[in-house]
């Protein structure tokens, strides 16, 4: 098995234990690991303070900082559309959602934006990292909050719905998304459902913009 | 037929030749289809599936010509609402599915542009001037053909004949290259020898180049984007990594040559496969570099230990004295290390000699900067590791290999490395030092080469 980033050998000594568990086989080579390093700080939930958005999420976790590395994964995992990659995190990921415990549900893409990608990013790394998960949001517009500053992206009109047909959302959920940068997307996505009546919302994302 | 509109002619010079993902092509996408109804733009499947083979699928990437099953992965593709397959082999270009279309054109030729004029005004030796000749006997002959040339003998002059031949003829040429910085330093000096042609340079992050070149110079991984294209490639560095080791590459090579097409190697250190490739062909051998001299004989250091040594800190006394031998006489200077690791080890204690000592390997961000600074005299000397075994001119230049029993110095490195020296005409000559814990057969065999190329070219030049 070769690394997934770097396509040299991950592992240099076979075992037993190695070769009967699953565990065994790491998709990223040691070297490629450490340059993922645990984000510096989490998600500062006050920010949101004094908006109609306080308080919408229970808390807020990121699991890794936006280094040269990370960067480089996010370019080659959306950019250059290499699927593969949704593996890389899949442990990391999945102990987080645990943790914080709920019904896991990405963060949608606009059906343009995902004709374009041919995958759902986030979707991808949830059946990587095999958590089942609830598709109850859809996006409203194809607006990327890349281009928009901060005030604007506080001030952003709503970004998501219910899915139709979704009516009853009462329990608790873990909004999964790739960055936080400055949290509108997932406290968008928390209030629509907290209107919808769940009764707490928190959120995992890979990486701390 | 319809007539030719200019928009069908920039398409036509763009993809004449080349095989690109439909839907990366800079072009109208309703111009692109129009095309395609018409027959003039074909296209193929992004990757060739079979299920021949029970069990699982098999692929083959159209672009790459990748096979291996463990570059392809499979996926719920939402564009399609089937499972689609990639190629992850060739994933920087752009990503080629299964549901991709690759696109080349089919439609009336290009006339050639008009004859350029070999604007180079240099003299060759007479060993250069023959090689010249034998390279055209063998591209005129439809027959592959093999320089063979010493580190230093000039064989970008000896290119210059043979290609203004064949651009005066309306073919079109590729010089193919593994390596970025060679396309880099080629690029300025064909553009300089043949004035008006348009000349496109390729490498990783270079752009597509715009519109028709009848001279490609590219690294060899470009031409995955080719396909029946060239009426000659030129392949430089043959032997070197990674066209010795991706089969790939061997492969892109044939694809992008049009049938009846000729391959030209050119190389300082042909490997047996070369030689097999041209079996049938022609063959040159130049034994002397272009002014004249031999080649340096590396020679032997014994270092016994020395990783032990560096473990706990210490430069081995040798290497401390070569070291300081050339700062004392300011004499540009590389050491060549088999491994990053120790190379890092080393570097500090080497900058205690001289702040300025740099070190470069493959993933260096500064790795051209450091080259500069050696080249202008602002760094005395850089610890490397193969990576700058090919390709480097720097007048005075001496070299040390660190640990040359290491399997990464292999025959064709040494002599490679040993290429480096003695390269100008007024500085002829230079140190090579093996340092060694034990000597390799590999290392014999390369000084046996050197020493039998400077005695047979003794005579003849």
């Amino acid at each position: 098995m070769n690394c997934l980033l770097c396509n040299g050998r991950t592992d240099r000594n076979p075992s037993w234990a190695r070769l009967f568990s699953d565990k065994g086989f790491p998709v990223v080579c040691e070297g490629c690991r450490k340059g993922f390093l645990p984000a510096e700080s989490q998600p500062p939930l006050s920010d949101w303070d004094g908006t109609p958005y306080a308080g919408m999420l229970e808390r807020a976790v990121s699991l890794f900082a936006y280094n040269e590395p990370m960067k480089e994964f996010l370019h080659q995992y959306k950019f250059l559309k290499d699927v593969a990659l949704s593996r890389v995190f899949k442990s990391e990921l999945a102990e987080a959602i645990r943790l914080s415990g709920g019904q896991a549900v990405p963060i949608p893409m606009h059906p343009d934006r995902l004709n374009e990608r041919t995958f759902a990013h986030v979707e991808e790394m949830l059946r990587a990292a095999r958590v089942p998960y609830a598709d109850l949001l859809e996006k409203t517009a194809p607006v990327t909050l890349g281009r928009m500053n901060r005030q604007e992206r506080i001030q952003a009109d709503r970004l998501f719905r219910l899915r139709s047909g979704i009516r009853d959302v009462r329990g608790e959920y873990v909004l999964v998304d790739d960055l936080y940068t400055t949290g509108t997307t997932v406290h968008h996505a928390a209030a629509v459902l907290r209107q919808a009546g769940a009764d707490k919302v928190s959120a995992v994302t890979l990486i701390r913009a | 037929m319809e007539a030719v509109r200019s928009v069908d002619e920039e398409i036509r010079d763009f993809l004449q030749g080349r095989l690109w993902l439909k839907e990366h092509l800079p072009f109208d996408a309703g111009e692109i289809s129009r095309h395609v109804k018409s027959g003039w733009i074909g296209t193929l499947p992004g990757l060739l599936v079979s299920s021949r083979r029970a069990p699982g699928l098999r692929f083959r990437c159209n672009r790459c010509l990748m096979t291996a099953p463990s570059a392809f992965y499979s996926f719920d593709c939402r564009r399609c609402g089937k499972v689609c397959h990639y190629c992850r082999h060739c994933i920087r270009m752009g990503r080629v599915a299964s549901c991709d279309e690759l696109a080349y054109w089919t439609g009336p030729e290009r006339p050639p542009p008009a004859p350029p004029v070999l604007k180079w005004s240099g003299r060759l030796t007479p060993a250069q001037a023959g090689a010249s000749v034998d390279i055209s006997e063998s591209l005129q002959a439809g027959r592959p053909h093999l320089l063979h040339a010493v580190c230093g003998a000039g064989k970008t002059e000896i290119l210059f004949g043979p290609v203004h031949e064949l651009l005066s003829d309306g073919k079109r040429v590729c010089i193919a290259t593994p390596r970025t910085d060679v396309v880099l330093e080629l690029l300025p000096r064909f553009r300089q020898a043949l004035g008006e042609t348009v000349i496109h340079g390729l490498y990783g992050g270079s752009g597509q180049g715009d519109g028709y070149a009848p001279l490609v110079i590219a690294t060899t991984h470009q031409l995955y984007r080719f396909r029946d294209a060239f009426d000659a490639i030129f392949v430089d560095e043959a032997d070197a990594f990674p066209y010795s080791f991706d089969g790939t590459l061997k492969n892109a090579v044939t694809k992008a040559l049009k049938p009846g097409g000729v391959k030209v190697f050119v190389t300082a250190t042909p490997s047996p496969s070369i030689m097999a490739a041209v079996k049938k062909g022609g063959r040159t051998v130049i034994r002397r570099r272009y002014h004249g001299h031999p080649l340096p004989v590396p020679r032997f250091v014994p270092l016994w230990n020395y990783r032990r040594l560096i473990d706990s800190g210490k430069l081995p006394r040798r290497l401390l004295h070569w070291a300081e031998a050339r700062l004392s006489s300011s004499e540009p200077f590389l050491i060549f290390f088999p491994s990053v690791r120790l190379m890092e080890k080393c570097l500090p204690m080497f900058q205690t000699l001289d702040s300025r000592i740099m070190a470069v390997h493959a993933s260096s961000p500064d790795r051209r900067e450091a080259v500069m600074a050696l080249r202008r005299g602002q760094a005395p000397g850089l610890l490397t590791t193969t990576i700058l075994e090919r390709g480097i001119t720097i007048p005075g230049l001496q070299a040390a290999v660190v640990g040359a029993e290491d399997r990464v110095f292999g025959r064709s490195a040494i002599i490679q490395i040993g290429g480096r020296v003695g390269r100008s005409a007024d500085l002829p000559g230079g140190d090579i030092a093996l340092f060694h814990h034990g000597i390799t057969s590999e290392m014999d065999e390369a000084v046996r080469e050197i020493m039998r190329l400077n005695r047979e070219g003794g005579g003849t030049g």
